[in-house]
């Protein structure tokens, strides 16, 4: 191999605007890729309409009006569906296979398993040179899907689509040449399918900073409230997201006394609104909750940095966490689930940690560390060796080193 | 003799009255509860009772002087049931003999004015009006501009109205008791502001829950309340050191809400509410009912005419009845109370409807001494609510030793035990059945109240206002007595 390397990423969701974790672990690699002098590219094949402008990249591929139309009938499948019909449509092969010309990879990242369906037939075919292979799981995508298919398709259509799943993920487990988990359980379930090699690299967050505008804002909310302790959860509409906050932190908020409150970031938001649960008992939620919906990553920080509390309710799902590693690198007290802490074992030590799969532990640990006061302001930086280890370009780093000793 | 306050162990009570002198109009359900109760409490020789309210402005209790409730209650009792007639608008000033002309002739000149304006053409119409108008402005300018002259030379100086004094916030202590009985869960953050009060100062706290219908039966009332009132029922369950409520089923209610949304359950304290009405002596005649004769008899039913009354039933079942029995074997119907909400479309049926607008009855404005009349000279009362806290209509119909047919659910059993006749609130035929039973069995009817007469057992308010007072003395401590000295 001679000149830099050349890496091409692909997924099926864009990463011009990352707000998601997926979003935001694949900008990150990339970021690592390019600081350590590696040329790269990352190409999303996906429903540009689903996407607003602005979050998608001049490379990013639309996969035409077939796949729209195939993901329409069953939207719960887009990943499986855009992986299995995007060499479908003409514009969307050409202009995939004229990008891949272009990028000449040496490697190929795939984030999810997903367009390996689609990939592996242009290899196989002659149309594409073999690249090396790497997988960058995010999850162990089969485990994943049973949890997500489970509660949205009727039984024989659910047995078949993980059947598809399964075979695709694993077909890519054997071929790659490189399989990065994000944890050691997930790294032992890809050798029980026949990966070749296996690092670990867990997921890592950034060290959020908030602007002075942002602080001013939400403090006054916080302030407006009337509440003396606020919690912060998370969380983006992924059913397991909002199952774990149901069974650990409700469904219903009169465990919290009338000054304490959870402000939920996100578009769970959406999905909490609409649950029969928290319709349930509404104004005792609405009262002790604080629907913030999506804002922008400064208003995160700002809310990260005066929230009293951190909640991971996580109990299902798969991969690990990159809340969980904002949460540590913030220095937030923490209550959460030991699931939530999968691949930062080694800080379920740290005094600020309340770890508890026990629902009732776990809200009396909210209730404990909210009247407890107001939880100490962290001057930036500072962070001691074990937290750095969490941040992306100390992990970007690794697994770009990882990918190199790989090839 | 001399009285003296007791010096130890003091607690003292407070009742919260933030709500209730907002209230207009009769007084009816919760603020009645409250009214008859502080009536009690202040007429009671041996009892020491303050009242308070929440003040916005230092979100602190404040004191409330017992002679302003005193003057709030007399002015409600003098307005209800009528409200006083609007006053004659107050005489024009008197103008002068130049004004009074110019008015005459400008109101002779604006007919043929107009009419020859209209026949001009556009351009010469647009400068009559124009020249009409100049001296008009002109005129008004030079009204107002030494006027404004004159504002400049010498500035008008502000009104400065006197603040009105702050309220002294009360400096409660852990000796002290809030009893609030009122319908706070209208208060903005009513619940917060206790809780934070008494983090601070440390005071006992009570409140008095009726019910949890809004958290059950959103249902029965307007879009918005019911989500404050979950909240604020959540925020009670956590400030309370003792609630108080008005029937098992509503103890039952409080204990599975608590269980479902996590809050705490403190100690339930159940009074039961006194059911004599007023002292003052029954009508000698009913109220007017213009070509309505009561003199064959009238079947009663009282409560404000809201959707979870289900006055609909009552109406499907006089229907019924005068279906199957003719009208001149089925009597009138009166339903006594004020207008709720939710019912619009029922009372126009009653109106509207041939067969049940001279035979359905609803009286709005009735005095005290009118529905005493009306309790005492009725067949038989009829109560089919689709819930109820307590139901204090079927405790006073039961008081005056009339038989009842009524719903089976929440708290009326409790009151009516096996003396009255029940039925499923959606249950048209069960109902029909009752009524026709005591309706057209008069030895049944005439058995049923010697029973009632015989077994019922009352409660005055003294009563409930003596309970209520023993059981905050048994789960907090002795309240402040007066003694003799």
């Amino acid at each position: 191999m001679t000149g830099p390397l050349r890496v091409l990423q692909l997924d099926t969701f864009p990463i011009a605007r990352p707000v998601h974790g997926g979003q935001r672990r694949n900008a990150a690699l990339r970021d690592a890729y390019r600081a350590a002098g590696v040329l790269t590219r990352y190409v999303a094949v996906c429903d540009q309409e689903h996407w607003k402008p602005g979050e998608w990249a001049d490379d990013d591929i639309d996969v035409g009006d077939q796949v729209r139309a195939a993901v329409l009938r069953r939207p719960c499948l887009e990943d499986l569906l855009i992986g299995q019909l995007f060499l479908h449509d003409p514009a969307c092969r050409a202009r995939f296979v004229r990008t891949w010309r272009e990028a000449r990879p040496d490697v190929v990242q795939f984030e999810h398993p997903y367009l390996w369906a689609g990939v592996r037939r242009l290899l196989a075919d002659g149309t594409l040179p073999p690249p090396r292979l790497v997988y960058s799981s995010q999850n162990v995508e089969v485990d994943l899907k049973a949890d997500i298919y489970r509660t949205r398709l009727p039984g024989p259509e659910r047995h078949e689509a993980l059947c598809q799943v399964r075979e695709v993920e694993e077909d890519l487990v054997r071929a790659a040449d490189l399989v990065v988990a994000v944890s050691q359980a997930d790294a032992r379930r890809f050798r029980d399918m026949g990966c070749r090699r296996c690092a670990v690299v867990r997921n890592g967050g950034d060290v959020l900073e908030p602007s002075a505008a942002a602080l001013a804002h939400w403090g006054e909310r916080f302030r407006a409230s009337g509440k003396a302790g606020h919690a912060l959860f998370v969380g983006s509409p992924h059913p397991p997201n909002l199952d774990g906050f149901l069974r650990m932190a409700g469904p219903h908020q009169g465990y919290l006394p009338p000054d304490q409150a959870v402000w939920v970031v996100g578009a769970i938001c959406v999905l909490m609104e609409l649950s029969d649960l928290f319709r349930r008992h509404e104004g005792v939620n609405r009262s002790r909750l604080r629907l913030v919906g999506v804002v922008s990553d400064d208003d995160k920080a700002a809310l990260l940095r005066l929230a009293d509390a951190v909640l991971l309710p996580i109990t299902t799902g798969g991969g690990s966490n990159l809340k969980t590693a904002e949460a540590l690198l913030a220095r937030k007290p923490v209550v959460a689930t030991p699931y939530a802490f999968r691949s930062f074992e080694e800080f379920a030590d740290l005094p600020t940690v309340h770890l508890t799969d026990d629902p009732a532990e776990f809200r009396r640990a909210v209730v404990h560390r909210l009247g407890a006061g107001r939880a100490p302001a962290q001057t930036p930086g500072g962070l001691d060796e074990r937290l750095q280890t969490l941040t992306w370009p100390r992990l970007g780093a690794a697994f770009v080193e990882h990918v190199r000793a790989a090839v | 003799m001399a009285l003296r306050l007791v010096a130890a162990p003091p607690r003292t009570l407070w009742v919260d009255v933030t709500t209730l002198t907002a209230w207009k109009g009769k007084l009816t359900g919760i603020p009645r509860t409250w009214v008859c109760l502080l009536q009690q409490w202040l007429a009671h020789p041996a009892v020491a009772v303050r009242l308070c309210r929440l003040d916005p402005s230092c979100q602190a209790f404040v004191e409330f002087p017992p002679q302003e409730f005193r003057d709030w209650l007399a002015t409600i009792q003098k307005e209800a049931p009528q409200l006083q007639a609007e006053p004659p608008p107050p005489p024009a000033p008197p103008v002068s003999r130049m004004t009074a002309i110019r008015r005459r002739i400008k109101t002779w000149l604006k007919v043929p004015y107009h009419g020859v304006l209209r026949r001009l053409p556009p351009t010469v119409r647009d400068l009559v009006q124009a020249l009409v108008h100049v001296p008009r402005c002109t005129c008004r300018l030079f009204e107002r501009v030494p006027q404004k002259l004159w504002e400049i030379v010498h500035p008008p100086r502000p009104m400065i109205q006197p603040e009105p004094p702050r309220p002294e916030p009360l400096a409660l202590t852990a000796e002290d008791v809030v009893f609030a009985p009122g319908v706070s869960w209208i208060v903005p953050d009513y619940g917060l502001t206790v809780w934070r009060l008494k983090q601070r100062q440390g005071f006992r706290f009570v409140p008095l829950v009726y019910d949890l219908i809004p958290c059950k039966f959103p249902q029965f009332f307007g879009p918005g309340m019911c989500p404050g009132f979950q909240a604020w029922v959540a925020d009670m369950l956590w400030c309370a050191d003792l609630i108080v409520t008005i029937s098992e089923n509503s103890r039952n209610d409080l204990a599975a809400f608590a269980k479902e949304t996590g809050a705490p359950l403190p100690p339930v304290e159940v009074i039961r509410l006194g059911d004599d009405m007023t002292d003052a002596a029954p009508a000698a005649v009913p109220p007017a009912l213009p070509h309505v004769s009561l003199d064959d008899g009238f079947v009663l039913s009282v409560g404000t005419v809201e959707v979870r009354k289900n006055h609909l039933l009552l109406y499907h079942v006089w229907r019924r009845l005068l279906e199957r029995h003719g009208r001149d074997a089925v009597p009138p119907l009166l339903i006594v109370g004020g207008q709720g909400w939710l019912t619009g479309d029922l009372l126009y049926q009653i109106t509207a409807d041939p067969e049940t607008r001279d035979k359905v009855h609803v009286l709005a404005d009735v005095t005290d001494a009118q529905l005493l009349w009306l309790y005492r000279n009725c067949l038989f009362t009829l109560y089919p609510s689709h819930y109820e806290g307590w139901g204090l209509p079927l405790a006073e119909g039961l008081g005056h030793g009339k038989y009842c047919v009524t719903s089976g659910t929440s708290s009326l059993p409790e009151i009516g035990g096996d003396l009255v006749g029940y039925h499923d609130p959606l249950d048209v035929e069960g109902c029909l059945a009752l009524v026709a039973r005591a309706l057209f069995d008069a030895d049944f009817r005439r058995e049923k109240e010697e029973e009632i007469r015989r077994r019922y057992r009352r409660c005055s308010w003294g009563e409930c206002a003596a309970n209520l007072l023993g059981a905050l003395d048994r789960r907090l401590g002795r309240v402040v007595r007066k003694e003799a000295a």
